[in-house]
Parts: C-alpha cells; structure tokens; sequence
C-alpha cells in the first residue's frame, strides 16, 4: 500500500487515539452507594411518650450510630451485621426536638447523619 | 494515471470507513455501556413514546408532572421510538439509548456524501473527520431530536443549494414535525441566505409547503398554547451569561473568524450557504448575554456543525508546511478537547447516589408527589411513573409563576423564601440531588431527613419530609 500523507495519516491516528480514549474512560471505577433512611418516626407525641423508629442501613460494611436529641449524646451502637436497627430513647419534655442519627463510616472515616423532629405536646 | 486513481479511490474507502467506525464507536459506546439513557431530555421523549405504544395515539396530554399539561411536542420523533419499539420488541427506553447516536453516525457518512459533491474528494473526507470527532457534536448526540434535524438539513442543503425549493421545502416541513427549535434555525438560515442572494420567489417556493403543516399541526392545539398564565415571563427575564458561555465565547468567535480569513476563492451559494448558518448560529449563541430563550447549549452544536464545513474549505486549501502545523494542532486538540467533555460523556444525567434515591421514592406511596429539580423530577417520572411537581420546560406550563417558584427553589439563598415557597404550594416532601446546595439551609427549618444515598467524594442525595404542621412550616430551634 501506498504510503499516505500527512493530513491521512493525523486523520488515522486521530481516530485510533479517540476510539482508544473512548474505550480508556469506559472503565474508570464508580464508588460504591451507601444508603440509610429512618422510619415509623413520630413527628409528634404525648409528653410521657418513648421516641421509638427504625434506621435503615444499605451498603455498608464497618459503621457506628451515634443518636442525638438535639445536641445532646444519647447513644452508641456499632455493628456490621445490622440492616435494620430499632431505636427506643426517653421523651425529651415538651417542646419541638430534634432526633439525629449520626452515622460513622469506620473504613472511609466519613460521618453522615439523618434526623427527623418531633413535636412533644 | 488510473492506477494512481485507484489507489486513491481505495485509500479514500477504508480512511472513510476507520472515520466512520471510530466516530460511531464513539457515539454508540457510551450508550452501550450505560444501563439508561445518557442525557435528561430522553427521559421525557421516552415518556410520551411509552404512551403512543400504549394507547395506539398521539397524547394531547401530559399525564406525569402533578396536574398534568398539554402535550404540544412535535410527533415524528416520539413515532419512531415507538415504532422501533414495537418493530424489534424491545422497551422504548432501550431504544432511546441508541436512536439518536445512531442517526448522528449516520450524519457522519452524510457528511461526506453532501461535501463531495460540492467542493470533491479530500475536502470532504476532512469534513466527515472533524464532524465525527468534534466533541460538541459528540456530546449533543444523545438527547435532542435536533440530532435528526442535522442530518436532514444535509439533503435540504444540497437542494437548497441546487435551486429544488419544493424539496427543500418537504425536507423542512419534515424536521419541523421532529423539532420545532431546529425546524425554526433552518428556516431562519435558509432565509437568510435566499435573501442575501434576492430570490425573493423561491422564499414563496420553499415556504408554502412548511407553513401549511406548522398550521395544520398547531391550529387545532391553540388551546394548548393559551393554557399558561406567563409561561414565557421565566425565559425572558436575564440570568446573565453563566460561566462556562463567558468562557468559551472567544474561543467561538475565534473559530468562527479563522476559517473566514484562511478560506479562498470566490463565494459561491455552497460557502453562503453556510455563511449564513455560521453567522444565525453566531448571533443566537450570544443571545445568551441577554436571555437564555433560544438555548445556547444547542446553538454551540449548531454552531459547531456548521464549522466543520468552513474548517474543512480552510484546511484542505492549505499548503504541506501549514497542514503540518494543522496535524500537531489537530493531535493536540484531541487531547484538549477531550479533556472538556471526557468527565461527563459516559455519565447519566443522576450519579449512582441519585438513582438509589429515586428508587426509594419510587417505593414509596403514589400520593407522594415531590418537589426535586428537572432533572430528578423527569428520571423519576420515566423510571418509576410516578408523578413529580416539576418537569421539562419543552411544553406549555399551566402555572408558571409556580413552576417558577419551584425551579427557583434550588437556586435561593434565603430560608424565608425557602419556607415561603413549601408553605404556599403545601409541598410535602423534597428531593434533593448532589448539586442542589440550598439542601444546606432546608435543615435549619422544621422538617425530617428522612433518606440519604451517599458515594465517596460526592455531596448526599438526600428527602426531606416537610412538617406542615396546621398548614404552617416553622423553624427548627433547640429548646430543652
């Protein structure tokens, strides 16, 4: 075959860079989806009433959960093997408060959190 | 000599079939690869295509975003997803994945066909280079039926340009029945061009044809149009430029100007042709310093495309020593442009995060109708038929002073407004995707995080129940 000129030949590289590029980008890794979502909270209660829900947890692997009502430290659970944790805490008086669940990723180190409020009457 | 010809002929075949390979294979790939449809708009084309497989009829009706609206959206395209549907038995949504990346491949060989019959072999063959690798015209060839209004404004070209007004005239009424926004380009183009040149009869000889099917499509869907309060107040009221447009508007002006200073010869109808496409699509495109109504993102194709017809004039009139600089310039680019559009070509309109949120609000009851921004409302109308408070803006909008309430939701800075906005309309909950940073203020009212999905290095994509309690939406304070 005839040798080809210049303008062929950046035309054929060009095409055989782009569809090597193109095959390249295809395999770049995508992280994995942790998910977590609460529910059967109460949005409000009887003053006396126990916080009872459930946190729901998808994806991960080493985890701890932290419960806060407001700002204050409730408690601890860490587990590996939970998907669905039951949670019970002490009516926090009237008034509206927040329920958060602060959940610490132990093999990235990441914290996310999820929270519902509550109305004491 | 004419073993010197065929030697040509045959190097011309297979260096047109390696263009045509990798730029299909470019196009096609990413679609191959990804388990849905790579931009949003196809999720909403796939929606009204479902319903014209189902029903057996076009929809005057919109039934997915929360109350419904007109369906107004030219027929041809929705037709054919549904057709190609039925014809290999395969879901719509499968068949939207590659409809369109194969129509811009196909563009491909069209190219080459329209260019050598105008300016010869080597011109065209550079041509058909640059249209499969420009990555504008790569990115734009998933979502849009604009895709198919390019290949067919190759054949109306070559019509237009050899004075056959009626077929011309066919062609354009066809595109209009695929898309109205590049019907309306190519009619402005062609005017434009028959004007500059006084053919003042074959304006009347193109056009007769085009305007009897615009009124035979839109005069019985009058009430359509008027079913909105305001529904252009949104488009015209300026955003300003964003910064990617600020970015590039020189690099476009200069890609338009450099072709125009290398090109030779005398102009004749082909180059005027195109001259004018450049030069309408050039205008449009900096529209965009004063209102976003005609789409820039779109025009930078438009734009784009007709490019590749001056660079190609340019190049191929060059001499060895400035196409070798056009070689290293044209590897090199590569890797630059590549660059620009690598990050998102492979990707979904929603990162991994997103869908998982969309599948948990999928399970959830169908009377939960959530506020999320277009993106996520029209992934979750096609994905899980539920209904969604917003959706695209390519039909008429029946509230628009809501719905733009709601598209400025994601953009506010003030939890007032925020408030304000869930309390008027009674939103019960909210979806909110990555991107979306007013997600950082909604905690500071009275609401519960119900639902997150999180990916390494990407912000939560996150649904907030709204706690409207006797219709009122208060703040959330700590008290003891």
């Amino acid at each position: 075959m005839e040798k080809l000129e210049l303008w062929e030949l950046t035309i054929v590289i060009s095409c055989l860079i782009m569809i090597l590029i193109t095959l390249t980008l295809s395999t770049l890794p995508k992280g994995p989806v942790t998910e977590a979502w609460l529910s059967d909270y109460p949005t409000s209660l009887d003053s006396g009433q126990n916080v009872s829900f459930k946190l729901h947890l998808n994806g991960w692997s080493d985890y701890e959960v932290i419960m806060f009502v407001d700002n204050e430290k409730q408690a601890t659970v860490r587990s590996n093997d939970h998907y669905v944790t039951s949670f019970t805490l002490p009516n926090p008086g009237e008034g509206m408060h927040r329920i958060t669940a602060k959940i610490n990723d132990l093999t990235s180190g990441d914290s996310h959190y999820l929270f519902f409020t509550v109305d004491v009457l | 000599m004419s073993k010197q010809k065929n030697k040509w002929q045959t190097r011309l075949i297979l260096i047109l079939m390696l263009i045509f390979i990798a730029g299909s294979f470019i196009r096609l790939y990413p679609a191959a690869v990804s388990d849905k449809p790579l931009r949003y708009d196809t999720y909403y084309h796939v929606r009204v295509a479902e319903l014209i497989k189902q029903t057996g009829s076009l929809p005057d009706f919109d039934p997915w975003p929360a109350g419904g609206r007109p369906h107004t959206y030219p027929p041809l395209y929705h037709i054919s997803l549904a057709l190609t549907s039925i014809a290999f038995n395969v879901p719509v949504i499968d068949v939207s994945r590659f409809f369109l990346p194969i129509v811009a491949s196909l563009t491909i060989l069209a190219v080459f066909w329209f260019v050598r019959k105008f300016r010869g072999e080597k011109t065209a063959l550079i041509a058909t280079f640059l249209l499969a690798i420009s990555p504008y015209l790569i990115s734009s060839s998933y979502e849009s039926p604009q895709v198919i209004g390019l290949l067919l404004a190759l054949p109306l070209a070559y019509f237009m340009i050899n004075s056959k007004y009626l077929y011309s005239g066919i062609l354009v009424s066809l595109i209009f029945l695929f898309n109205t926004f590049i019907a309306m380009f190519l009619s402005a183009a062609i005017l434009i061009f028959l004007l500059s040149e006084k053919r003042f009869k074959a304006v009347a000889k193109t056009f007769w044809l085009p305007a009897i099917v615009l009124a035979l499509f839109f005069l019985p869907r009058l009430d359509a149009f008027s079913c909105s309060n305001f529904w252009l107040g949104p488009y015209f009221i300026s955003k300003g430029a964003d910064t990617w447009v600020k970015f590039v508007t020189p690099a476009f002006l200069a890609m338009v100007l450099i072709p125009i200073v290398l090109i030779k010869g005398k102009t004749d109808r082909y180059r005027r042709f195109w001259y004018s496409w450049v030069g309408l699509s050039t205008i449009l495109f900096l529209t965009n310093y004063i209102t976003p109504i005609f789409h820039p993102w779109r025009q930078d194709s438009i734009l784009m495309f007709g490019l590749v017809f001056f660079f190609a004039e340019a190049v191929s009139g060059m001499d060895k020593k400035r196409l070798l600089f056009f070689a290293v310039f044209a590897i090199a680019s590569l890797f630059a442009l590549n660059s620009m559009y690598h990050s998102w070509l492979f990707d979904r309109p929603l990162t991994s995060n997103e869908y998982s949120l969309i599948s948990y609000i999928g399970a959830l009851p169908q009377n939960i109708v959530p506020l999320a921004n277009h993106d996520m409302c029209s992934n979750l109308m096609t994905l899980t038929n539920k209904s969604c408070l917003l959706d695209t803006n390519f039909e008429c909008i029946p509230d628009a002073k809501k719905w733009y309430d709601f598209e400025n939701f994601f953009w506010i800075r003030d939890s007032e407004q925020m408030r304000a906005i869930l309390s008027t309309y009674s939103v019960s909950t909210v979806a909110f995707a990555g991107g979306d940073w007013a997600q950082s203020m909604i905690v500071s009212l009275d609401v519960n995080k119900q639902y997150s999905a999180w990916l390494p290095n990407t912000p939560d994509a996150t649904l907030y129940e709204i706690n409207l309690r006797q219709g009122n939406l208060s703040y959330y304070s700590e008290q003891s």
